[in-house]
């Protein structure tokens, strides 16, 4: 299928890009790796007359950690830069692994996290983890204006986002993990090794005193946005994670999703895919924390 | 518009050949795992195929299609695209050139190329040729058209039911209903000491092959040349001559490199025919290439098929009855979706009924699909077999060990010129580890391991028409001209081996020249599995040809007899005198010439037998009871297809085969909205076809390599597709053998399998 007509800008900074964007105010949009953006284009979903590239403003492009505030992702960091980034990997495997499942590594080539995220689709693979790991966003706008946002409320429906018109995410950042924390995430598709999750988790635990002292469980692709499940996590928190209290938690998570059938999987199949895959997320993070005992996460 | 080949009821045929040739008894260059002579063009981007041509002047042209599922064009109005910057050509149903009748049954055509009742979402309402492929997307969007929706049905029981919305003034079911019968069904299930009755169910499947349809058309005058993505360049001469009402010599079609076709590239497409009349219409060459998403509507699929099949069997393992029960949705078109040979041929039982109707729904017309109807068939038939062995308390390999006809009984009892199904199960089940790996039952966590097996036979032999030519240069060169396309599948490669074989020649110093209805010679499509036993007895007759006109010279030069004389290394030998002999490259004969020609005609079958591929397929599979997730472990293909000509193209398709039987059996599945009519799932994203990620590490074959002497001069049968009739089966067992769950429906996805699990559970 073929693109319907547009004109395309390709600024080298993001003052030029934000100018452009309020300049033709609703008529344009920003693209990144395009793996989403093209794809509703040539279906006639969107047909923006102008497109706004960013892959040239060389200033989104970075992940950068910092002691003592965190993760940055610049808004041009690829789902492969993620997946591969040695600090990640070591201080934040479950966001380097989310990454690692989105897609396949063409895609992953191209596409960027930021994208994943402002592209909001319920069943993007790296909401769940990032929100579990209580990451906020910013947002700019013209004039320099800044502003930060829980990821947990940038969504507002499917395709969705708390993104104004003339906004464009800069950044992504994930605060250091707690000492004693781990998170992990879990997805599956109903179709083939290959395809959109139809059921992902990522859950974000705290360890104290032998007990869980904080648990955060996000389920996606069963609401209209990521959603926490948040009387999943009362049921653990207080609690030495013993097998059966992660499987009454995974119940109650199936129980508070509210799954639809599509062509992808039936609501059945996806309410019993988030109690298998929340016990087996809690069962991985909480392991992982038990054998870093005593070592970096503890501390 | 003529019938496919494989509709024609009796084959045409070419003159026998001069001489029987004895079968090979040991070769030097056939059975090689040789790579493939055309490895470097195919790999390094040089080959052209019909997408990568670019002709002066070209214009690109495209479809407008029906978005409705049944609907009557009340009105085109094509003024405005008409108008738009570089269009050259508007076509609808109002040009008369466009008037040409389309999909025909035995009475007579049933529609024509832009029928203004459209009977399924992507029917051709007009088509644009303009300067650059957007500019004729954009005028396609400027065409307006008027439509009045229909009633539309999009399954084949509610198509079948009264009442149905009308597809055809005839009604919805396919003429005829086929009942296939021997022996006395009834006596045979009272004899039955066990019997299993399933009803199963197949989704549709649609090809993608890699490259989509498309053509180039070009006009000299009167004389037409198009570049095509075809399985076979004559069967499309044929349809354009008949189409347009031109001599089949004005019309020359070329097809040499292509991209995969499965079967949907055996028959025309309206596009190319679409793509003649605007190049005409303009005077200028149009290419019209379909888009993957057009791909999925309108230009055939393996039909879905509901199969309920009973069948007998006394606890000594003898079959005693079976009777098959099958509907299969044709589509909107003329079609067949049948599927009972294997239940009639492939076992040893003296009391068979078949019985299969067809019918039409609001969706794209089925077409031959890679062994079309016998995965289905093995998908009832196969399970089937796996639960009367469970029944009577037999090893699933014992139990079929104990049924292998020499005959086929569906022909009339002739006899088999060869039949290697037990090799396939006893050789693939050793090499499989098949006794250890049905040992007991394996849990490693959730999940439950198990193996499983089917066995399969194809249909269509091959034979004639072909005829080759083979052409020995003086420097000793070698030009092969037929006419069969390499769809992929190592045609070239094989065809080249034969004439290396016989003539001592390296592979490099032959040219093939092929698949060029101009230039060279007839030759059916490539499908059915058919080419390298139809083709390649052709190819060596004609070089065989050439060697008897070689050795005559030779003799002639060195004065001795015919009968004394032998090729050997490029020199020929007088035998039993070691210094008379002459250089091929010093023939005076063949200096005198310059050049040798070899014309090989394919010799007729045996009249008196019959010729079948057969095959068996392993499975061993995880299950996991919660997820219904399955992964294959492994999988190995033993097939009986004759000599081995390439063991590296045989094991090609072997593992293509596979793969696609995992597509078949685990994945694939077009889903058509019953509110709207439409397919939903018409893009590569949505509908799956296996991935490397999909497809085991672990993929065997294993060659039985019997040659077929009876058959043909080369000892082939065919392989493509058997390769895949069997796999989905042999997954299923596996499940069933892990989980104890018979799996009915085709694809099992885990959202089936886990529900069917959690069932299992309940009932405790
Ligand atoms: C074959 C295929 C498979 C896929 N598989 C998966 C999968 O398994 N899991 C998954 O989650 N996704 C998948 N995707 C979707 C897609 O690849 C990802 O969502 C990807 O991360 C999108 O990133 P992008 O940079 O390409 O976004 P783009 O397409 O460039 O943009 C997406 C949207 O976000 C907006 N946008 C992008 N960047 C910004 C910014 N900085 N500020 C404001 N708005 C912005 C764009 O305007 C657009 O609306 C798949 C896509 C394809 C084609």
């Amino acid at each position: 299928m073929s693109l319907p007509q547009f004109a395309y800008a390709a600024p080298k900074t993001l003052e030029e890009a934000l100018a452009l964007l309020a300049q033709h105010r609703g008529d344009a949009r920003v693209m990144a790796g395009g793996t989403d953006l093209l794809l509703k284009m040539e279906r006639r979903k969107l047909a923006p007359a102008v497109l706004i590239g960013l892959k040239r403003i060389d200033e989104l492009r970075y992940i950068r950690f910092e002691p003592e505030q965190g993760l940055f992702i610049g808004a041009l960091a690829r789902l492969s830069d993620v997946v591969e980034d040695a600090i990640i990997r070591a201080k934040y495997p479950a966001i380097a692994h989310a990454a690692s499942r989105t897609a396949t590594v063409q895609i992953r080539n191209m596409g960027t996290v930021a994208g994943n995220l402002c592209n909001s689709s319920p069943c993007a693979d790296n909401a769940p983890t990032l929100i579990a790991r209580g990451a906020k966003v910013e947002l700019v706008g013209a004039q320099a204006r800044s502003r930060w946002l829980d990821l947990e409320k940038f969504f507002t429906g499917p395709g969705a986002t708390a993104l104004a018109p003339d906004e464009i995410m800069r950044q992504i950042h994930v605060p250091c993990p707690p000492g004693g924390s781990a998170a992990a995430y879990q997805n599956i598709s109903a179709r083939s090794k290959v395809d959109i999750s139809a059921v992902s988790v990522g859950v974000h635990l705290t360890r104290r005193d032998g007990k869980c002292h904080d648990a955060r469980i996000v389920l996606g692709a069963v609401a209209p946005v990521p959603m926490r499940a948040r009387e999943a996590e009362a049921l653990l928190v207080g609690t030495g994670m013993d097998e059966d209290v992660m499987r009454a938690s995974g119940e109650m998570a199936a129980r508070e999703a509210r799954p639809i059938s599509d062509v992808r999987a039936s609501s059945e199949w996806r309410r019993e895919m988030v109690a298998v895959l929340t016990r087996r997320a809690l069962r991985q993070a909480w392991d992982s924390i038990a054998s870093a005992h005593g070592g970096i996460v503890n501390r | 518009m003529r019938k496919p080949y494989f509709l024609l009821k009796t084959p045409p045929t070419t003159p026998e050949p001069a001489e029987k040739l004895a079968p090979w008894a040991e070769t030097t260059v056939v059975g090689k795992p040789l790579p493939r002579v055309d490895a470097y063009e195919r790999v390094s981007g040089s080959a052209v195929y019909a997408l990568d041509l670019f002709l002066p002047d070209m214009l690109y042209a495209a479809i407008l299609r029906c978005p409705h599922a049944h609907a009557i064009v009340k009105k085109v109005d094509t003024a405005a695209a008409t108008k738009m910057p570089g269009v050259r050509a508007v076509l609808t149903d109002s040009d008369t050139e466009a008037r040409i009748p389309w999909y025909f049954t035995e009475k007579g055509p049933t529609s024509r190329l832009f029928d203004p009742h459209c009977r399924y979402e992507g029917e051709e309402i007009a088509a644009v040729a303009a300067e650059t492929p957007h500019q004729a997307a954009d005028a396609l969007r400027a065409i307006v058209v008027e439509y009045e929706e229909l009633p539309f049905v999009v399954d084949l029981d509610s198509a079948l039911k009264p009442g149905a919305p009308l597809i055809h003034e005839g009604g919805n079911q396919v003429e005829g209903t086929l009942v296939y019968e021997r022996g006395d069904i009834a006596k045979g299930f009272a004899d039955a000491e066990a019997i299993v009755e399933r009803t199963f169910r197949t989704s549709c499947e649609i090809h993608t092959p890699m490259e989509v349809h498309g053509s180039v058309a070009k006009w000299d005058g009167n004389r037409l040349t198009v570049w095509d993505t075809t399985q076979g360049v004559f069967q499309v001469q044929q349809s354009l001559a008949d189409a347009l009402r031109l001599p089949l010599s004005n019309v020359r079609v070329i097809g040499q490199y292509m991209g995969g076709g499965f079967g949907s590239k055996l028959e025309i497409s309206k596009h190319t025919v679409i793509a003649a009349i605007l190049a005409r219409k303009t005077a200028r060459p149009v290419k019209l290439f379909i888009s993957r998403e057009e791909s999925f509507l309108c230009v055939g699929n393996r039909p879905a098929n509901t199969m309920s099949l009973k069948a007998g069997v006394r606890k000594d393992g003898t079959l005693t009855a079976m009777h098959l029960i099958n509907r299969g949705a044709v589509g909107a078109y003329p079609g067949w979706a049948g599927v009972g040979s294997q239940v009639a041929d492939l076992y040893t039982c003296a009391h068979v009924r078949v019985e299969e109707t067809c019918g039409h729904i609001n969706a794209g017309q089925e077409r031959a699909f890679r062994a079309p109807g016998f995965p289905q068939c093995s998908w009832a038939l196969e399970q089937v077999m796996d639960e009367l062995a469970a029944a009577i308390g037999l090893d699933p390999v014992e139990f079929r060990l104990t049924s292998i006809p020499v005959v086929s009984q569906r022909q009339g009892g002739k006899p088999y010129t060869s039949t290697g199904l037990r090799q396939c199960l006893v050789e693939g089940a050793r090499a499989f580890g098949w006794d250890a790996a049905r040992g007991g039952h394996r849990r490693n966590g959730p999940w439950l391991r198990g193996a499983g097996v089917a066995a399969c036979q194809w249909g269509w032999p091959g034979g004639p028409p072909s005829t080759v030519i083979v052409r020995y240069f003086a420097d000793g060169s070698v030009s092969l001209n037929m006419g069969a396309s390499d769809i992929g599948t190592g045609t070239k490669t094989i065809m080249a081996m034969v004439v290396a074989e016989e003539l001592g020649v390296a592979l490099d110093r032959i040219q093939i020249e092929h698949a060029d209805t101009g230039t060279t010679q007839y030759a059916t499509p490539s499908g059915g599995s058919k080419t390298v036993p139809s083709d390649s007895p052709a190819v060596r007759a004609a070089a065989v040809a050439v060697k008897r006109k070689l050795l005559a010279m030779g003799a002639e030069q060195l004065e001795a007899a015919e009968d004394e004389v032998v090729l050997k290394a490029g020199e020929i030998l007088v035998a039993g005198s070691p210094d008379k002999k002459v250089r091929l490259a010093e023939l005076e004969g063949l200096m005198n010439q310059q050049v040798v020609i070899g014309v090989g005609h394919r010799e007729q079958n045996p009249l008196d037998k019959v010729t079948k591929p057969f095959g068996a397929q392993f499975a061993e599979v995880e299950v996991n009871e919660r997820t219904g997730e399955v992964r294959i472990l492994r999988l190995l293909g033993a097939h009986d297809s004759g000599r081995v000509m390439n063991r590296l193209t045989y094991q090609n398709q072997v593992f293509g085969g596979m793969t696609m039987g995992i597509g078949f059996g685990m994945t694939e599945r077009r889903v058509l909205d019953r509110q709207t009519g439409k397919m939903v799932n018409s893009n590569w994203h949505d509908y799956k076809i296996p991935t490397a990620m999909d497809v085991p590490a672990d993929l065997t074959c294993v060659p039985i390599d019997v040659p077929d002497n009876e058959f043909n001069s080369t000892g082939t049968k065919g392989l493509g597709e058997p390769a895949t009739i069997p796999t989905a089966a042999a997954i299923a067992n596996a499940v069933y053998a892990a989980t104890g769950i018979r799996v009915t429906d085709a694809p099992i996805n885990p959202t089936q399998l886990a529900s069917l699990l959690a069932d299992q559970r309940k009932r405790g």
